[in-house]
């Protein structure tokens, strides 16, 4: 497919999104409230606590780390996966498959439109934050640690749509599959570090949730900004990023190919 | 759970036909046309359309051929259709002056030009299907399968839609292999029809002879403001059910009119219809009569 299809698939993306200008704004509001939230939350236990560090982060860190993890979240956010699976449940999968088109490059590019418009707000919104962050209350944001978040990010970003895209293949088989992806998006959510960071769990846990591909979505990433990695870490993590998107890539290629193969579009 | 759609289907379709493809719900019709565009791989058996195998889904395959389900759009639905078109010219590859006159050409025929810029959300079932046409003829297909394409429209849309596919394949050569369970559909465009059920050819002709069996008796249906005696129904025709109020009458093509109008004549009549016989019973008078000349 020619590039002039992607492009004019995003640009179509991004003006579907503007004709529901109030939505968007509603959204970003919903973006907000879980991080004030936690910052309440956070303030509380380290007052009532009186030590300078819980679970490996000073109160700034956290400040970081709680903003920095609402923001990435919602930078490489799915949602394509109940779309992919109501084509496939309705039938609608059918008309794509005649089509000389990349069925999965037309779903991510119009979602990456949807996208790109709220995006663009969330990253001001984190350059602001973090310059006054920095000005204001002297914490400390270096611009090698935001650069190396930036690298970190395009991997995010990769890694969660190509699990989504592996998971929403589970459609093939289950006819319903909106309760899985629900289910499995909430332990994912926590699972990446998008709540708390992982060591919140202890050691033992962290240890293995930092085995699974989830914590590269958000933990590795923000962690980057807060300055918890050394630079073999930060090299490390940005390879096994890469590695975990091959890995599920290729499972993801399996299940369609074997779910497109049993599929059989509803309708006599 | 396994259920046989299709069975034992064989037939060929010459460049530039028009065949109708008529049979109950579940007769297996959408299940045959998924399989002739690729949609569904069949456990057995063989198709060749333009000389491709559907089921390989190769490009050159998918150029050349469109299928519309009106139950199905492509359209996206807050953007205006013009939007759409032009991604399809780009998916297509299509030229871009062949790619105006085209459309042009396809709004013209269908009259749709006011509608262009609106968004699909916005228009109505008709304008909308006219629309998904459109969509699927910008690359000039050479096979169009057209399932149930008329469903949910009212009479206007559907004729309108009936005359341009006519004046579509007259101009382009184009074969059309098309369904539905509205006879007029058939009628007016299919010189060929061929009727299946449960997933077997049970008729390959032309429509005459299918008009002949189906098409010669109606069923006159009407409703009594009060109830009357046996006596007083007979002379008429046959009765096919009875109920207090409502009486189905059959009554063959040729004393369709003359009968009817004794009948509201001299019955305290409140309400009536006049319909063919449904398909299904069709199929089996066909069946009975051994009336199957062209199935193989």
């Amino acid at each position: 497919m020619p590039n002039k299809v992607y492009r004019k698939i995003l640009h179509m993306g991004i003006q579907n999104e503007m004709e529901y200008r109030t939505n968007y704004w509603i959204q970003l509001v919903s973006f907000f409230v879980p991080m004030m939230t936690q910052f309440f939350l956070w303030l509380a236990i380290f007052r009532s606590s009186g030590q300078g560090t819980i679970v490996g982060y000073t109160f700034q860190e956290m400040l970081i780390y709680i903003i920095m993890a609402a923001v990435t979240g919602k930078l490489v956010a799915a949602g394509f996966e109940y779309e992919i699976a109501g084509d496939i449940k309705e039938g609608g999968l059918g008309k794509f498959l005649v089509q000389p088109l990349n069925y999965f490059a037309y779903r991510i590019l119009k979602f990456l439109g949807a996208k790109a418009v709220q995006s663009v707000l969330v990253i001001i919104f984190a350059a602001v934050v973090l310059i006054w962050l920095r000005i204001g209350l002297h914490v400390p944001v270096g611009w090698d640690s935001a650069l190396r978040y930036l690298i970190a990010l395009p991997g995010a970003l990769l890694l969660n749509f190509v699990i989504y895209y592996a998971l929403s293949g589970i459609a093939f088989w289950l006819t319903e599959s909106t309760g899985l992806f629900y289910t499995l998006s909430l332990i994912i959510y926590i699972a990446s570090g998008s709540v708390f960071p992982l060591t919140i769990f202890g050691v033992t846990i962290a240890k293995i949730l930092g085995m699974l591909p989830f914590s590269y979505i958000v933990f590795f990433p923000v962690n980057m900004i807060t300055g918890k990695l050394t630079t073999t870490e930060a090299i490390t993590g940005i390879g096994m990023q890469w590695l975990w998107i091959a890995v599920i890539l290729v499972v993801a290629r399996w299940v369609w190919s074997s779910g497109v193969r049993r599929y059989v579009a509803v309708g006599g | 759970m396994q259920k046989e759609a299709v069975i034992d289907l064989s037939f060929d379709i010459e460049e530039g036909e028009i065949v109708g493809f008529l049979g109950p719900n579940g007769a297996g019709k959408t299940t045959t046309l998924k399989m002739l565009s690729g949609i569904l791989h069949p456990s057995d058996g063989q198709a060749s359309v333009l000389g491709y195998t559907p089921w390989e889904r190769k490009k050159e395959f998918k150029r050349q051929f469109s299928i519309v389900m009106g139950q199905k759009n492509q359209l996206w639905w807050d953007l205006p259709a013009s939007d759409s078109f032009e991604l399809n010219k780009l998916i297509y590859d299509l030229d871009d002056t062949e790619y105006k006159r085209t459309l042009d050409e396809l709004v013209e025929l269908l009259g749709v030009s006011e509608q262009l810029h609106v968004q699909v959300r916005r228009l109505s079932l008709g304008e909308r299907m006219k629309m998904e046409l459109i969509a699927s003829l910008l690359h000039r297909p050479k096979v169009i399968l057209l399932d149930e394409p008329t469903i949910g429209l009212d009479i206007i849309s559907q004729s309108k839609i009936r005359q341009f596919f006519k004046t579509y394949n007259k101009t382009y050569n184009t074969t059309i292999l098309l369904t539905s369970h509205y006879m007029r559909d058939i009628e007016d465009l299919c010189s060929r029809t061929m009727i299946i059920n449960h997933g077997q050819l049970v008729y390959d002709g032309d429509l005459k002879s299918v008009n002949d069996v189906i098409g010669s008796w109606k069923l006159l249906k009407i409703q009594l403001s009060a109830p009357v005696s046996e006596l007083s129904l007979n002379g008429y025709g046959k009765i096919r059910s009875r109920s207090e109020l409502e009486v189905v009458f059959e009554l063959s093509k040729q004393d369709v009119l003359r009968k009817s109008k004794e009948i509201l004549d001299h019955l305290p009549v409140i309400d009536f219809t006049i319909e063919d016989i449904p398909l299904e019973e069709g199929i089996a008078i066909l069946y009975e009569k051994g009336g199957l000349p062209h199935a193989q």
